[in-house]
């Protein structure tokens, strides 16, 4: 008597568990769906308008926010207060849903269901093992997933090309896309021709003590290359994190022409620093701090702010072959990508001139 | 006789690594060039002032601090690892029993986070890990029991506090740089290292080792058990608590000099003891030698042997594992 | 002349009293035996006499002085603990354990003085062990250990003896010898307070026993007169009959095995015998 009952109400709940199951997609899933191919020429079905989009790490958020920050669905980790100077109150104050991005911070289904965004657009960097999961959330929660590359400067032309398009706003990815190429069209002329031998060389130094560095082979130091400069650092990263030790003697030995500073403590204490003295670049002060704002230029997190970055560290290593203005260069990008009219002082302070 | 003649061998190797590591590194420094460069700091022969210069800081400036660094660090964690072994009557345990080693690195994950300024880090490294072993010894007086079964529980929980709060930390850091500064320092190493934090913090480490060697006896008498080195004439709760202070305040100092360089605090002091015995008389000042020899020999090579340097607390495993396997092998009977 | 008192002394760990009101005085000379059954309270009593632990109420009195008074120094130049061998984690020689009751007469930085290994050494030799100088503490056996520290206390200078149940693990042979060894040192002028297991040994050496039962002293006395039929059945809960073996000497033995023959086991009664272990029958 009880069993039969129970069981009906086993059999009653289960099936209202599979309407729920059945019904969420129907509901998230627009009728009028197109089929798109992503960067990596995989098919999928996509809605015909997307208004939210969950990007699985910060380079795509970044990437979004510049093309149009009202399409982020949730935020990969909470910005911190130089940040918060820079970017949209309504886009900062987005819910943190996470990411994967090897931090840790790695989303709940819930919450990323909660912000209920249209796709999801996951930076291809190469097959990780992070891939599979991301790819069963998406499945699981019925999300489309599209890989986007964004390893190389040219990547992100196409990228800005094919993001705005997805989303519906074409002439602003176009326009982001032709400036990056634009800023690509004068750079690469500018070193045409520079003899192998008198490219600098540069000293990538991380951490508080300077020491931490990049492979030439790692995707986090693309933009020494980039700008025409040698990495002193010649190895295969051994990790797709990076931040290689090296001993001051290493550094030493190969006695770097110039050092790009990504701790700004450590650009001024180097001056100090005995032990720094010896190298090339300290003797000429030649140890410039990366700017990093609202997100550093260079790298960590990887950006588009390269592209500004790009033109900075052209300037300083060939300011004759490249003798752009960069206040000016500086001014122009920032009300382009991020909508900000800075202020002369703050370019100035910006560019530790 | 036998065993003044071990020390004076392990003093003299210690000695000569010493000297053998101003020869070592990864910039090519010629015998030769030293050699002239001797001369030319004892006796004014003529030497030109960019090469004088250029070896002049190599050797006080680079490898000085650093070798002074990985000798007194080494020391350092091991005398507090014998110390602590002896006063828990268990050789199995390490500097990190009473958490001093959460709270450094919780302390010095804080410091990172709210300040740029290394001084601050290394000060917050070391006073979270006083507070942390503070915290331990509080909590064991809020039980009734046997005393070192409560403080090793104690410390137990500070430490497991300390940790889960380094967690909070490390998940609260920006991803970009902090985090990485968080998770490089608690893999030890000698970086940071500057003539000035060293010539600061290696009297604190002296003065505390030359305490508890001055006092070894009485911790012979400890390793008896609470109440027999209470019948033999010891004030127990004082004298543990003194070892446990100056223990822990040289372990602080290390973390601060070097972040956390795991497994020498545990070993090293093994190691001497299947060597010399277990006499905290010999031992102590025994394990200060050999701990100061392995530190500095694992640096030496993890400063040169890469062309990226290996994190110190990685290689002191690395290296400490089959050195200890080989050891246990000729071990003295009975060392347990 | 009174070595050791304890008057009215109560005393408990966590709450639960473990002495109750035990008085106690021990003269100098005295082999005293205490017996008692599993966690009546032997060995606390004699932690307490040790002034390990201050207790809950009334004192101990050495030499008359309150032991509350005496630093630990002092105190252990006067009393001291031979506890039952233990198992020690570190591998000292004997003679660093014998050395180690030259603590006391130290300095503050306790480095030890030619006198002090001078006099470890002639313990050494009055206990016959000096061939165990050198010799692992942790590898001699159960007697020797046991005999190391006897000598560790006479090495205090200690007059009085406090061991715990000092013949637990060793052989019959080492056992004697013990025995014969406290006796020896007895006649020399030394004090024994030791809790034992058995009857038997407080009848072969001491010449003072104490019954306690529960955390009370429930005899105390000449060990002749103390350890009789009645007492020793009531202490144990077990029917003791003791049997004069001749010269006057008196040994124990358990009734239910003394009207039989160890050899007829299968008409044992178990019934009568009580919970007798179970190993029998393996």
């Amino acid at each position: 008597m009880s069993c039969s009952f129970c069981r009906s109400l086993k059999i009653s709940f289960c099936g209202f568990l599979w309407a729920m199951v059945l019904l969420a997609p129907a509901a998230a899933t627009d009728a009028r769906a197109r089929m798109v191919e992503d960067m990596t020429g995989r098919k999928v079905e996509v809605p015909d308008d997307i208004n939210k989009v969950f990007p699985s790490s910060p380079p795509m958020m970044y990437m979004l926010y510049a093309l149009d920050s009202g399409k982020v669905a949730g935020l990969n980790f909470p910005f911190n207060k130089q940040e918060h100077t820079y970017l949209r109150k309504e886009f900062v104050n987005l819910p943190v849903i996470g990411g994967w991005f090897g931090q840790g911070q790695t989303p709940n289904l819930e919450n990323v269901m909660a912000v209920k965004p249209d796709v999801m657009l996951v930076w291809f960097w190469r097959k990780t093992a992070l891939n599979q999961p991301m790819e069963k959330v998406a499945k699981t929660i019925n999300m489309p997933l599209l890989y986007i590359y964004l390893d190389t400067l040219d990547d992100y032309v196409r990228a800005f090309r094919f993001v705005g398009e997805l989303v519906g706003r074409p002439e602003r990815g176009n326009k982001l896309a032709d400036y990056t190429q634009q800023v690509l069209d004068d750079v690469r002329p500018a070193l045409l021709g520079l003899p192998e031998e008198e490219k600098l060389r540069v000293y990538y130094a991380e951490g508080p003590d300077g020491l931490k560095t990049e492979c030439d082979q790692s995707p986090h130091a693309v933009l020494i290359e980039a700008a025409g400069g040698r990495n002193i650092q010649h190895c295969e990263a051994s990790s797709a994190y990076g931040m290689e030790s090296v001993s001051i003697e290493e550094v030493m030995s190969k006695n770097p022409d110039v050092i790009l500073a990504r701790d700004h403590k450590f650009a001024q204490r180097i001056y100090r620093e005995k032990q720094w003295s010896l190298v090339r670049a300290v003797q000429n002060h030649r140890v410039y701090a990366i700017p990093a704002l609202p997100f550093n230029w260079f790298d960590r997190p990887p950006s588009f702010m390269r592209i500004l970055g790009l033109q900075w560290l052209t300037n300083k290593l060939y300011p004759k072959r490249y003798p752009v203005d960069m206040a000016k260069a500086t001014h122009d990008f920032y009300k382009l990508f991020l909508d900000v009219d800075l202020s002369d002082e703050e370019i100035h302070n910006m560019l530790n001139l | 006789m036998k065993k003044s003649f071990i020390f004076g061998v392990l003093a003299l190797t210690l000695g000569a690594a010493i000297l053998l590591s101003f020869t070592q590194g990864r910039y090519p420094l010629h015998l030769v060039d030293l050699w002239h460069y001797l001369q030319h700091v004892l006796f004014h022969s003529p030497m030109a002032d960019e090469l004088a210069n250029r070896i002049g800081v190599l050797l006080c400036d680079i490898r000085l601090p650093r070798i002074l660094a990985a000798v007194v660090v080494g020391a350092a964690l091991s005398v507090s690892g014998v110390t602590f072994q002896a006063m828990f009557v268990n050789p199995l345990v390490s500097p990190g029993i009473l958490g001093v080693l959460a709270g450094a690195s919780f302390g010095a994950a804080l410091g990172m986070l709210l300040s740029t300024e290394w001084a601050v880090v290394q000060v917050s490294a070391f006073s979270f890990g006083m507070i942390a072993v503070g915290l331990a010894l509080l909590l064991s007086h809020f039980y009734k029991g046997d005393r070192l079964l409560l403080l090793i529980l104690s410390g137990v929980i500070s430490g497991s506090l300390f940790t889960a709060m380094l967690s909070i930390i490390k998940y609260l850091a920006d991803p970009y740089d902090q985090l990485p500064a968080i998770v490089y320092w608690l893999m030890g190493g000698f970086s940071m290292i500057s003539l000035d934090t060293i010539s600061t913090l290696a009297p604190g480490i002296l003065i505390g080792i030359l305490i508890i060697v001055a006092f070894a006896n009485n911790l012979n008498l400890l390793t008896m058990g609470e109440e027999e080195a209470r019948s033999l004439g010891i004030r127990v709760r004082t004298m543990r608590l003194m070892f446990i202070v100056v223990a822990t305040l040289i372990s602080s100092l290390t973390v601060a000099i070097g972040g956390i360089i795991g497994w020498v605090g545990l070993v090293i002091p093994h190691m001497s003891r299947m060597i010399i015995g277990p006499d905290n008389r010999v031992l102590l000042p025994f394990s200060a030698l050999m701990g100061a020899l392995f530190l500095l020999v694992v640096d030496n090579v993890s400063r040169q042997v890469f062309t990226v340097e290996i994190p110190l607390g990685i290689l002191t495993s690395l290296l400490g594992i089959p050195a200890f396997a080989g050891v246990l092998r000729v071990a003295r009977k009975g060392w347990g | 002349m009174e070595k050791v008192q304890a008057q009215n002394v109560c005393f408990g760990y966590n709450g639960s009293r473990v002495l109750h009101e035990v008085s106690l005085t021990v003269e100098t000379g005295c082999i005293l035996s205490l017996l008692g059954p599993n966690g009546s309270g032997k060995t606390t009593l004699l932690k307490v006499l040790l002034g390990l632990y201050p207790p809950d109420s009334g004192q101990i009195l050495l030499e008359g002085d309150p032991v509350s008074e005496l630093t630990p120094r002092q105190l252990a130049r006067k009393i001291a603990y031979v506890p039952q061998t233990h198992k020690m984690s570190f591998a000292y020689s004997v003679f660093d354990v014998v050395l180690m009751g030259r603590a006391p007469y130290t300095s503050i930085f306790s480095r030890y003085s030619k006198e002090d290994y001078d006099i470890a050494m002639e313990t050494m030799d009055r206990l016959s062990i000096t061939k165990l100088k050198d010799r692992i503490y942790t590898e001699v056996s159960g007697g020797e250990r046991q005999l190391a520290l006897i000598g560790r206390a006479l090495a205090q200078g200690a007059d009085t003896l406090v061991m715990d149940e000092p013949l637990t693990g060793l052989d019959y042979g080492n056992q004697i010898r013990l025995l014969e060894c406290i006796k020896g040192l007895s006649c020399e002028g030394y004090t024994f307070i030791e809790t034992t297991h058995f009857p038997d040994h407080a009848l072969w050496i001491s010449n003072r026993a104490v019954l306690m039962r529960q955390g009370r002293i429930v005899a105390d006395g000449a060990t002749q007169s103390v350890i009789n039929e009645q007492a020793i059945s009531d202490l144990y809960e077990k029917d003791i009959a003791i049997l004069d073996v001749g010269n006057g000497v008196r040994t124990c033995m358990p009734r239910s095995l003394l009207d039989k023959q160890a050899s007829a086991c299968h008409s044992f009664d178990f019934q009568e015998a009580g919970d007798v272990s179970h190993s029998c029958f393996s």
